[in-house]
């Protein structure tokens, strides 16, 4: 064999150079160490060990030692760890001691003689004989692990299994499978077996279990274990072995046994129960000891005891598991199913049970779908005490018009139905759901000639009757009536001294007073502290500059002409010219600055905006603003008196008409929410009768005490009727309604395009004027062209589309109304 | 190494508390609009729409005034409302519909991922498909059903509709997927049949699922708006939105009764999801290890 | 055709139908009857108005929506509203997993006293604010201190339910909180915002912008995109991906992931794997059929849904922006009548739900060859 030497010789370097190469030591060059490496093949070089390991002090190699190598635990050990130490360049050698103290002895004094590194002992599995070698093994000066098993009381760093908690564990899934008893097995003396005894022991006592040695049983015992379901737990499968061979054949038929034991079962297991085995997760272990005594062997190591933390150090695998668990899951599901069962029962008798009879006595139901203001509850009891032969109830309708759709097209829908509008109206009308009411409404009263000039063109609508003849028929009766006006608060106008406006008031006033009223607080902030006006519209200042919306017959837009386009102009110029409405974010800003809340109405009450445009109906909501603004400044001066200039206002309301502009005429919104009859009404005679209601002085009174805008009829829109006495301070907000009615105007119903898609697309024009401060006439102008253009595609392909349309428009056209924009032919189908 | 910092005891306590810490802090975050609306409730009307929580003024009249306890101020009326009977009506229909739903669901689920036959997929695509229907185009010919079946305006026709929704079948497939065949193989050699499986194997192991399901439906049942308002005319049937919609009306909104209204209502709710959800822990399940 | 091969195949074939069929009663009745009638009517001119006789009109519905500027244009913001989708649900699994284990302290001592601090510090921090006469932040603070209270005697139970209650008890008020936060001059975000971006920057405008995050994709004008910038579709996004990552999807996690079988953790603990690589290699795999459902629902809630969002809060505005193809439903049906041409806007949005549908069962759904 070569030596470091020959190969020096042989290659004229220094040896010591040659076992720099062979170690790869980076003093050498790469080419030298090339040259020396396959030299060294070349001839067959191998290092001497014993030399090395007299030169570097180390060994590099560790031993193991294990009672024995029949157990799967011990192959599993021995495995793993001398794979760990092989990939660090480690050997690792695997002595087995046989149980045999001798050996095991002699093995450790062979360790003095600088054979290892290090070594891992496993302990045996009895330790009867062992107290002296373990003695032994304190005094050893090499690094020593005790693995799996071994003496409690040692010094040396132990890495020992938690024989605990797998115990425990298994034990609860025995115990869980639903047996009664435990046989113990454990007989082995080493502290595994002591643990789990002991622990399983415990554990049973504490559950007052009964717990057998399979030492204990006689012909009696066994007896007893008739229809029992009892364990055997122990530690492996030749312990169960044993026991099964000397005792299973005396258990009863009817005795089910169910087995667990630890690390892995070998054997049939046609006689078992249930079969658990609790398997150690040895890799951890083996991983860590092997760390540590690598650890230990540079001297850096501690020497703390160390315990495998419980939740990894083992598993439960079910090799037989019977149903015995899911029988009693299901009993437990079954006693909820019976729960669930009896609960619905019973609410399904109280149900049926507690159904209050509608009390009809005789009378004929009628249904109303409207919404359910706190108003109508009066409303529906004066009827019913005036017309005694019907009963009248609300069924609460949505703000949209889903319900009253869905229920008409089934034949099931209310007697009466509200329109609050007119887009509702055309709805319901082109839908067929109301009933032509013009015949009966001059016999019974509720005709359009109750009704103020303006009012009548709302309430009638132009149809095409069976003769092909344009005729107006009424179908509905309005059950209150609104204009819109100008509200203001005259706090206000008395803090800044100006003069309330009166009469024929125009918009170069109504301007100036606005700009008067945009107050800031300081000088170059940027949202004011309080605004002159808000809430002005796109379409009262289209007509107000003499334009329309759509001309009279409906079939023209007129969305881009000068005048819309002036009031377009004079909308944008209101936000950011003048500067005396908020703009949508100072509006929300203004929400968070304290006071009585949000909305136009607040803000005219808490005097951040003077005026608005609104109608009577905004009363209702002032009547509680006011009255809790009343109860605030009552309580500060409950507790401040005498401090009547700091006390909360209280709002005080004027009103004013809508301004015009000059040399134009006035003009101003109004509406109305009407009511109409179902065709298919289950009561027509009553729902007759409500609309003679509706044109009563009963309902008007209660409409103009509870300040629900003006009744319909022209008759009872009067001051003394409009006076409410519980409420002060309303005479000019009633003198401005009656007087706004001649001026009253709403955007005509075209056959050929429903009015929500007309306010829908003046709603997204208005936005878009709104929303950018800069903005040229002209951009306006295009858009509103555009927009115009828009409307006649739509009315031009309902027409071309419906031949019912199209009939009507011809016979329009007879009567010299003005054409569409486009040529017909040309509109595609 | 015997000392790993990252498994001693102090890094685990901490790293609980962290968890802890951050968990309290956005459950805190998310809670505030609901915060919001139960100060909303004590708040008198000027001061519903202002941005402080803790009301100026508090007052607990709203919940009197909703209560029927004591009358309006304003009208000297008591207002027209009838908590306890909608919400035994909600509660009655809502729990009807969960356990039609649950129980027909499951079997069908059952059916669709666990037997093998022939269209079985198909058939479930149809089911998927019919959710993907914006659902409000499909009331008028639901509603004619109804019609057609005289059961508008009955509990019956509030519950059937509900209760048979693709929606169910498909989670609770989805669930059923995820317990492997090897639990159906094991049952069959031992001679379970379908019905068999199904009761003892399946559904305890679909536990989670179906608690999900009932939280699921009961709660949507509850606050459903649409089909109960179309289809009720009786005021005895009313359930909690659609009374509730009288709070809402067009003139005034009153927003701190419908505040006041709506925390009572919504107790039942709370309840039954705090009970409900207390099953759902990891762990639960038989699936520890059958031999693979 | 043969419905089955064999004795085996034919039991099984009737043991599925007669598992299927009380759910099949009365989803036919109920729902497939409903569906199919709207099909038909989608290719008809349907309508309540008495006037227009039901006629059979072909495909000139849809070609009419095809060709009707609106009807892209509210497409363009369905779509862009469900951008967040995906946002959502991963949050929703997040929340979901560290809510998953009960997170109960198991001694009870430790419990007890752990809770008796946190509600003595509670409580004496509200004092100071109240007394400092603060006291929103008393009740900011009361909350917290609540929680960590109620966090510490029942665990996850109060967790979950403070999550998940705000999803189905938020109504209109709520919306009109939201309105107060997203208040470009004096809201909350916009205030916070203030002190994190660096100084001159524009704050966003949120609910009256017509900003968007795509804003600077080229759109027709009458997509009203005014930009690059976080307007009123963020601010709804925003809103509801908050609100919504407490609520179905999480339950729906917590119930999937509490079915996971803990052995898949422990090896992988033996394996030496770390939390997050726990979560991606496991949790996210095991729940995959459960993404699955919820990716599918919510497409399909999030095009039909977002209407009451909208219609409160921004009124489908500003000019149009937040209006989705759910409200344009709504509209043409139930304002117009236009039942036909509602349906069949019903109808294509279904073939556009189908199509995401399938894709995801090719990727998403292996299980289902079990």
């Amino acid at each position: 064999m070569k030596t470091i030497y020959d190969i020096a010789k042989s290659l004229k370097l220094n040896p010591s150079t040659v076992s720099r190469a062979l170690r790869d030591d980076a003093r050498v060059s790469a080419k030298t160490r090339e040259r020396v490496k396959e030299f060294a093949t070349e001839v067959g070089y191998t290092p001497n060990v014993s030399a090395r390991n007299l030169a570097s002090g180390q060994t590099h190699c560790y031993w193991l030692l294990t009672p024995g190598l029949f157990g799967g635990q011990e192959q599993e050990v021995c495995n793993c760890i001398s794979d760990y130490f092989a990939k660090q360049g480690y050997d690792l050698m695997i002595l087995t001691y046989q149980e045999n103290p001798e050996t095991f002895a002699r093995m450790l004094s062979r360790l003095k003689q600088n054979v290892a590194d290090g070594a891992f002992i496993i302990g045996p599995h009895d330790e009867k004989d062992f107290t002296e070698s373990f003695k032994l093994v304190e005094k050893e000066p090499l690094p020593l692990i005790y693995l799996m098993r071994g003496p409690e009381d040692t010094k040396i760093t132990r890495f020992y299994l938690d024989e605990a908690a797998a115990a425990r564990q298994l034990l609860n899934e025995v115990l869980s499978a639903g047996a009664s008893a435990i046989i113990l097995g454990f007989e082995g003396n080493n502290s595994s077996d002591r643990i789990r005894r002991d622990i399983i022991e415990f554990e049973l006592r504490k559950k007052n279990i009964p717990v057998y040695q399979p030492s204990d049983f006689n012909d009696s015992d066994f007896n007893k274990m008739k229809n029992k379901h009892i364990a055997y737990l122990g530690t492996n499968s030749s312990d169960l072995d044993d026991f099964n061979e000397k005792y299973f054949a005396r258990f009863p038929e009817s005795c089910r046994l169910s087995v667990g034991i630890f690390d892995e079962w070998k054997g049939s297991e046609d006689n078992f129960y249930n079969i658990f085995v609790c398997q150690s997760n040895l890799n951890k272990i083996t991983n860590d000891a092997s760390a540590t005594m690598l650890r230990l062997q540079e001297g850096a190591g501690s020497l703390k005891i160390s315990r495998v933390s419980r939740s990894i150090s083992h598993r439960i695998n079910y090799i037989k598991y019977h149903s015995t668990q899911k029988r009693s899951s299901t009993m437990s599901m079954r006693w909820n199913i019976a729960i669930a069962v009896t609960f619905l029962a019973l609410m399904s008798l109280i149900a049926t049970t507690w159904q209050p009879n509608l009390d009809l006595q005789g009378k004929k139901p009628l249904v109303w779908t409207t919404d359910p203001n706190p108003q109508r509850e009066d409303q529906v009891a004066i009827f019913n005490k005036l017309y005694p032969a019907n009963k009248l109830r609300i069924d609460p309708g949505n703000s949209g018009t889903q319900k009253v759709i869905t229920q008409c097209s089934a034949n099931m829908g209310p007697d009466l139905i509200d329109a609050v509008n007119n887009t509702n109206y055309q709805l319901y009308h082109s839908a067929g759901v109301f009933k032509d009411l013009s015949a009966d409404a001059k016999v019974m009263g509720f005709g359009p000639d109750t009704l103020p000039a303006s009012v009548r063109s709302l309430v009638m609508l132009k149809v095409l009757d069976k003769d092909g003849q344009i005729k107006e028929r009424q179908f509905i009766y309005p059950s209150n009536v609104y204009h819109v006006f100008l509200i203001l608060n005259k706090n206000v106008f008395k803090k800044n001294g100006i003069a309330i406006p009166k009469g024929d008031v125009t918009w170069d006033q109504i301007l100036k007073i606005a700009q008067k009223l945009t107050i800031y607080k300081n000088e170059g902030d940027s949202i004011p502290k309080s605004f002159g006006l808000s809430g002005v519209g796109l379409t009262e200042l289209i007509w107000q500059k003499g334009g329309a919306i759509i001309n009279k017959d409906g079939t023209r837009s007129l969305l881009g002409s000068e005048a819309a386009i002036d009031a377009a102009v004079f909308l944008h110029d209101l936000y950011y010219k003048y500067k005396v409405m908020p703009s949508p974010s100072q509006k929300a800003g203004m929400a968070s600055q304290g006071g009585w809340g949000s909305g136009n109405f607040n803000y005219l009450a808490d005097g951040r905006i003077a005026m608005i445009p609104t109608a009577r109906y905004s009363l209702i909501q002032f009547r509680r603003l006011i009255s809790g603004q009343k109860a605030a400044r009552k309580k500060f001066l409950k507790e401040n008196p005498g401090k009547e200039s700091e006390a909360p206002e209280v709002a005080k309301l004027g009103a004013c008409l809508m301004p015009r502009f000059k040399g134009k005429k006035r003009y101003t919104r109004f509406g109305a929410r009407c009511t109409g009859v179902n065709i298919d009404a289950k009561n027509p005679q009553g729902a007759l009768e409500f609309m003679q209601y509706l044109a009563s002085r009963e309902y008007a009174d209660l409409i103009n005490q509870g300040a629900d805008s003006k009744p319909g009829p022209a008759k009872y829109c009067t001051m003394e009727m409009m006076k409410n006495p519980r409420y002060q301070g309303e005479e000019d907000v009633d003198k401005m309604t009656i007087a706004s009615v001649p001026f009253g105007r709403a955007i005509p119903r075209s056959p050929f395009i429903s009015i929500s898609k007309i306010s829908r697309i003046v709603n997204k024009i208005q936005q878009k004027i709104i929303a950018k401060e800069d903005l040229t006439r002209e951009e306006i102008a295009i858009a509103l062209k555009r927009v115009a253009m828009q409307t006649d595609e739509i009315i031009a392909r309902n027409i071309k589309r419906t031949p019912h349309l199209y009939k009507f428009y011809n016979k329009l056209l007879e009567q010299g109304a003005q054409p569409i924009k486009f040529n017909l032919n040309e509109v595609s189908e | 190494m015997t000392h790993n910092w990252k498994q001693s005891t102090e890094w685990r306590a901490i790293k609980a508390f962290l968890k802890f810490f951050f968990i309290t802090l956005l459950a805190s975050a998310m809670f505030v609009p609901f915060i919001w609306m139960i100060c909303t409730a004590f708040k008198p009307a000027n001061e519903v729409e202002m941005l402080n929580f803790i009301p100026h003024a508090a007052k607990t009249e709203n919940f009197s005034l909703v209560l029927r306890l004591i009358p309006d101020s304003l009208s000297g009326k008591f207002l027209n409302i009838h908590l306890f009977k909608w919400i035994f009506n909600s509660i009655f229909v809502a729990s009807w519909v969960t356990v039609l739903q649950v129980t027909t669901s499951s079997l069908a689920a059952f059916a669709f991922s666990r037997i093998k036959w022939k269209f079985r997929n198909q058939i479930f695509m149809m089911y998927l498909a019919t959710m993907m229907i914006p659902g409000m185009i499909l009331t008028i010919p639901k509603f004619q059903i109804m019609v057609s079946m005289n059961l508008v305006n009955t509990y019956t026709g509030l519950i059937l509709p509900a209760a048979f929704s693709a929606f169910g079948t498909f989670m609770l497939r989805q669930f059923m997927l995820g317990i492997p065949l090897s639990y159906d193989e094991a049952a069959e050699i031992d001679g379970a049949s379908w019905l068999q499986i199904y009761l003892d194997i399946i559904l305890p192991l679909t536990k989670p699922g179906l608690i999900t399901l009932a939280i699921f439906t009961f709660l949507g049942n509850y606050r459903n708006l649409m089909w109960p308002l179309i289809t009720i005319k009786d005021e005895a049937l009313k359930t909690v939105p659609v009374g509730l919609l009288s709070l809402q009306g067009s003139y005034q909104s009153q927003t701190e009764l419908l505040m006041a209204a709506t925390m009572i209502c919504i107790i039942p709710l709370i309840i039954m999801f705090i009970i409900m959800q207390k099953k759902l822990v990891r762990g639960i399940n038989l699936g520890g290890g059958v031999k693979e | 055709m043969r419905l089955w091969e064999g004795r085996r195949e034919k039991r099984d074939f009737f043991a599925a139908m007669g598992f299927l069929l009380p759910n099949l009663i009365g989803f036919l009745a109920f729902t497939a009857g409903p569906v199919l009638l709207s099909l038909y009517m989608s290719f008809t001119n349907w309508s309540l108005k008495k006037s227009i006789p039901l006629k059979w009109i072909g495909f000139r519905n849809y070609t009419d929506l095809f060709s009707d500027g609106d009807f892209w244009f509210y497409f363009y913001n369905t779509g862009y509203f469900m951008l967040g989708i995906p946002l959502a649900v991963g949050g929703s699994l997040f929340l979901a997993n560290i809510l998953v284990d009960s997170m109960r302290i198991k001694v009870d001592k430790t419990r007890s006293r752990l809770a008796l601090i946190t509600a003595v510090v509670g409580f004496l921090n509200c004092a100071f604010f109240i007394v400092a006469g603060w006291n929103d932040a008393a009740l900011f603070v009361g909350i917290v201190f609540l929680a960590a209270f109620f966090g510490v005697l029942f665990g996850t139970t109060t967790y979950r339910t403070m999550f998940y209650i705000p999803s189905f008890a938020s109504g209109v008020a709520t919306m009109i909180l939201w309105m107060q936060i997203f208040n470009p001059e004096q809201g909350l975000l916009n205030n916070l915002l203030y002190y994190i971006v660096p100084v001159g920057t524009q704050l966003p405008e949120w609910l009256i912008s017509t900003d968007n995050l795509l804003g600077f994709l080229p759109l027709p004008a009458h997509f009203n995109s005014s930009g690059f910038g976080f307007g009123a579709r963020e601010a709804i996004l925003i809103m509801g991906f908050w609100m919504g990552i407490g609520g179905n999807n999480m339950i729906l996690y917590i119930a999937s992931i509490s079915n996971i079988p803990d052995s898949l953790y422990e090896a992988a603990d033996i394996d030496g794997a770390g939390g997050f690589a726990k979560f991606w290699h496991i949790t996210v795999p095991s729940v995959a059929a459960t993404t699955f459902f919820i990716s599918i629902m919510s497409i399909i809630g999030g095009l039909q849904g977002g209407f009451q969002m909208a219609k409160i809060m921004t009124n489908g505005g500003p000019t149009g922006t937040t209006t989705t193809l759910a409200y344009y439903i709504f509209t043409e049906g139930f304002d117009e009548l236009r039942l036909g041409f509602a349906s069949s806007v019903s109808w294509v949005l279904f073939l556009i739900v189908f199509g995401a549908t399938m894709i995801q069962w090719k990727y998403g759904n292996k299980q289902s060859e079990a």
